[in-house]
């Protein structure tokens, strides 16, 4: 793209300055690309909340390490660069120091053979306008007969962007990716999405309406539950939840190394362990036609596949650049992060050994919630009530309170294969209602 | 005066002259945004950025009412001739060959509006120089510091100035502004394997929140109280889950007033609230004692004010519950007729690249009459002597519990089956004036239409409560609320605190 060029040839120039605003290293990112979606709201295609929509998006982000020592974070946008030397001049006006900045860094291999686009949907986000109505088309047919739907929504859009990553050694990583998004909610209680690079195949639609009956045919029969301390299954979506709030937020690198995390950067050095050796947080940055894969991070970091947990045991934090040089330890890949259980069981032999529990298919407030310490407090959205290793229906409201890292320790945990690539977990926890 | 979107008027005209090719209706909106963040962790800073945004997202309707939208960061008179095209033929007409396609002709009825509608800030965020605003930032982290040396302390402070433009094709060009500026401190203490972390905000529109000497007063006052707590907190254990009588703060009431009962006054999901019937709103309904309103609208100087619609109508103030009876709904053009109230002009968009949709700005429960209450701030006032005030107006009998929620950390709703949450960093429970106990998080839950109708009663003067960024539909909204300064609220089964079995 011209406007890349121009943009590196720009801050070349400024690096042979002899001012103020002479520029040591630079590193910036830059995207094209577009989106089309639809919707429909509460069994209504379109209309004036949902309306067949297009979006151009055009900019990136940059930082810049200056002569003097500072360095500057900010973004582009078709102005910047229009107006490259005020541009710039702002830019050095919002520069700042900081000890642990990091260098940008040279070239490393990056894996450009990934699996990321998807030829299909480069024609449907260009030419093909009807390829997502039929989506909804298919839904609205398979669910809109079912007898607990009342209001349905739905939603799909694809996406097409070309991105870039360049830095002043010589970096200057180029890929085209795909998207797709289609999510269903019914009766604003039980929904599914499938979110990939890739056009999905009438199989991958059609678990969508099975995980929405699996929830919605108990739907109409709420039933009373008691308060006690219970055995509680997280479904999938709970469990990455908790997973996200609780787990993945101790590990960021900014918190580890700022001591605001409940993990400290000794603890990784001595692989200390805090879980289960059942146990492990893989990032998987090659996976095929994940949303999350990409060549490399926005700082040039190739993608790769690598453990943060392993057998309970902490391997690294996720590290940017700068808390990379803060630890003293590697960065990280992007990618999806998942978790790797050794030893799981089947979903039905986890329900059928409840004799008086809780299925939690929807938390409310998981934001609220104090991620530092593993504990929770936190509303039931959505649960169904077990009997004797079967379900007994829909309750109406109740809390979930417990400690997921001391879950995590428990051998007593078990987890179960709830779908191809999707996990469920059985804890115990206090329950009020 | 001149505004910095007026240089967009020739390529407004080229959209709306586009649409006009077209021969569809089209909403304009401009956006152009300015925000500054700095975040400073134990006097370093940590991170300095600002982030410019601007685009042009376009909506437009055909005459039989069907939607097209289409977006832009791209402000050159290319792109949105094209971003036009792709929003008229590739959307809007290119979706009615489908069955069951929404048709919405409401906007062609509304009245043209035209002017600028600004709020008036103290400071320009362009008055000091980031290095400046660094500095400010710094030594009020230091302050806090100080408080405690076993405290870590984050300051994040962030000013926005965001300024949009909205034309339509019946004329309409009004543009309106949306500063808003936060400091935001926490606090966390790690020792012995135990984290405690929590937070307190000062808010406004503009630089005054870190400049203004009442506002650092105010800093000054949070700090302490709020270090304290953190202090307490590490050893505090867990209350025992159940139903009790409540005291709210202003902070909690409107946490309240906006989480539990002003989402499911949002028009567009009267479909699906229970506080609609068949889609309409069920106007005149008695769901709350005599001496409760909630309100939302504009107001001048508070965080998330927004006078004019995303779609260009005026916002009204919507007293949606009055006297405890069912009276309006948050409704926008689209909307308001199917709810069966007028408009209101409650749409908002969190960018160019957004569709409005129904919000809430400035929401407030109130007491129309409530017991008076000469504190100005509730640092000025002990647990104890609340206690006994309330034991004086017969609301507690002495010995009778009742908890005490701090800090509120927010919450979500279900409208659909009128649910709600919140979470707190602390609950007191006090059994006496001398026997008060600190206990760590506790979620509450409820029922919206069983908590509301609960009785109630607000003490003191209507205080400005919590601000924040409200989610809906992924976008995010600044939004704050309030209430009396305190509240009280009996007994219920429907409203339930999560704890210990």
């Amino acid at each position: 793209m011209k406007s890349i060029k121009t943009l590196s040839e720009k801050l070349n120039d400024y690096m042979v300055r002899n001012d103020d605003l002479k520029i040591s290293q630079w590193l910036f990112t830059f995207g094209e690309g577009k989106s089309i979606s639809i919707g429909m709201k509460e069994n209504e295609i379109g209309g004036p909340y949902m309306p067949p929509s297009s979006r151009n998006e055009y900019g990136g982000s940059v930082y810049i390490r200056w002569a003097d020592g500072t360095i500057s974070n900010s973004i582009i946008n078709s102005e910047t660069l229009e107006n490259m030397d005020t541009t710039i001049k702002e830019w050095k006006a919002l520069s700042y120091q900081n000890i642990f900045a990091p260098e940008v860094i040279d070239p490393l291999p990056i894996p450009l053979d990934l699996k990321i686009k998807d030829n299909k949907l480069v024609e449907i986000t260009e030419k093909d306008k009807d390829y997502l109505f039929g989506i909804l088309k298919f839904y609205k047919n398979k669910l809109s007969k079912k007898d607990y739907t009342k209001l349905l929504t739905i939603h799909a859009s694809v996406g097409h962007e070309y991105n870039t990553v360049l830095n002043s050694k010589g970096l200057n990583v180029e890929w085209e990716e795909t998207g797709i998004s289609t999510w269903v909610s019914v009766n604003n209680m039980a929904g599914d999405s499938y979110s990939k690079r890739k056009i999905p195949e009438k199989e991958d639609l059609k678990k969508i309406i099975k995980e929405i009956d699996r929830y919605m045919i108990h739907s109409k029969n709420v039933v009373q539950m008691k308060s006690d301390k219970m055995l509680i299954i997280l479904t999938p979506g709970v469990l990455a939840d908790f997973l996200d709030h609780y787990v993945k937020n101790n590990l960021q690198g900014g918190l580890v190394a700022n001591n605001q995390s409940i993990f400290r950067i000794d603890d990784f050095k001595l692989k200390r362990q805090v879980f289960d050796e059942n146990i492990s947080l893989i990032i998987n940055g090659l996976k095929d036609y994940e949303l999350s894969t990409v060549p490399c991070s926005s700082e040039g970091v190739p993608s790769t596949k690598q453990y943060i947990i392993a057998d309970g045991r902490l391997i690294t934090p996720f590290l940017n650049l700068k808390y990379s040089k803060k630890t003293g330890m590697s960065p990280t890949s992007p990618g999806k992060v998942g978790l790797e259980i050794k030893t799981k069981t089947s979903y039905n032999k986890l329900l059928h050994g409840i004799d008086y529990g809780l299925v939690v298919y929807d938390v409310m407030g998981m934001h609220t919630q104090n991620n530092t310490t593993g504990e929770y407090s936190i509303a039931v959205g959505q649960g169904l009530l077990v009997e004797n290793g079967e379900i007994k229906g829909k309750i109406e409201k109740a809390s979930i309170k417990g400690n997921l890292f001391e879950a995590l320790k428990n051998k007593n945990t078990k987890f179960a294969d709830y779908r191809e690539d999707e996990i469920a977990m059985l804890t115990e926890a206090d329950v009020t209602v | 005066m001149v505004s910095k979107l007026d240089k967009y008027t020739p390529l407004i005209k080229t959209a709306l002259d586009k649409a006009k090719e077209n021969d569809v209706y089209a909403i304009i909106r401009l956006q152009d945004y300015k925000n500054f963040n700095v975040d400073i962790l134990d006097g370093r800073t940590e991170y300095k950025s600002a982030a410019p945004i601007k685009g042009m997202g376009i909506s437009v309707f055909t005459k039989d009412g069907a939607a097209g939208f289409a977006s832009t960061d791209r402000l050159d008179e290319e792109s949105v001739k094209k971003s036009v095209d792709e929003a008229v033929i590739d959307m809007a007409k290119n979706s009615t060959k489908y069955e069951g396609i929404k048709r919405n002709t409401e906007i062609f009825e509304v009245e043209s509006l035209n002017g600028e509608y600004l709020q008036s800030t103290k400071y320009d965020l362009s008055s000091k120089n980031s290095n400046e605003i660094e500095e400010i930032v710094r030594s009020l982290n230091k302050e806090a510091k100080t408080l405690d040396d076993r405290l870590m302390v984050k300051s994040s402070y962030s000013c926005v100035d965001e300024t949009w433009r909205i034309a339509r094709s019946d004329g309409t060009d009004v543009t309106y502004n949306m500063p808003i500026s936060r400091l935001l401190t926490y606090l966390i203490l790690n020792e012995e394997g135990k984290i405690v972390q929590t937070y307190f905000k000062v808010h406004g529109i503009d630089l005054g929140v870190i400049l203004d000497e009442e506002s650092k007063h105010v800093y000054s006052k949070k700090a302490k109280h709020i270090s304290s707590l953190v202090s307490d907190l590490i050893n505090a254990g867990a209350m025992k889950g159940g139903n009790y009588k409540v005291l709210l703060s202003h902070d909690f009431v409107g946490l309240n007033a906006h989480e539990a009962v002003g989402h499911a006054f949002e028009a567009d999901w009267m479909k699906s609230s229970i506080f609609g019937l068949d889609g309409k709103l069920r106007k005149g309904e008695k769901v709350a004692p005599d001496n409760i309103s909630f309100i939302d609208g504009p107001l001048e100087g508070f965080f998330g004010n927004q006078f004019i619609s995303s779609n260009g109508v005026k916002r009204k103030t919507v007293e949606f519950i009055k006297n405890g009876v069912v009276a309006d709904a948050l409704s926008d053009v689209f909307s308001a007729k199917e709810v069966g109230v007028g408009i209101n002009g409650c749409a908002r968009a969190q960018t160019y690249a957004n569709i409005p949709i129904c919000r809430m700005s400035v929401t407030l429960m109130v007491d129309n009459n409530p017991y008076p209450f000469e504190k100005t701030s509730l640092e000025d006032v002990t647990l104890d002597e609340i206690y006994e005030l309330l034991v004086k107006h017969d609301e507690l009998k002495m010995g009778e519990k009742i908890v005490y929620p701090v800090v509120g950390m927010g919450g979500q709703v279900n409208p659909a089956e009128g649910k709600f949450m919140f979470n707190c960093a602390g609950i007191y429970l006090i059994e006496n004036p001398k026997k008060i106990t600190l206990y760590k998080q506790a979620v509450f839950i409820g029922d919206i239409l069983g908590a509301i109708a609960t009785r109630s009663k607000g003490i003191g003067k209507i205080c400005p409560g919590d601000t924040g960024t409200c989610g809906k539909n992924g976008q995010g909204a600044p939004v704050s609320d309030g209430g009396n300064m305190l509240f009280i609220i009996d007994k219920t089964k429907d409203i339930t605190f999560g704890g210990e079995q």
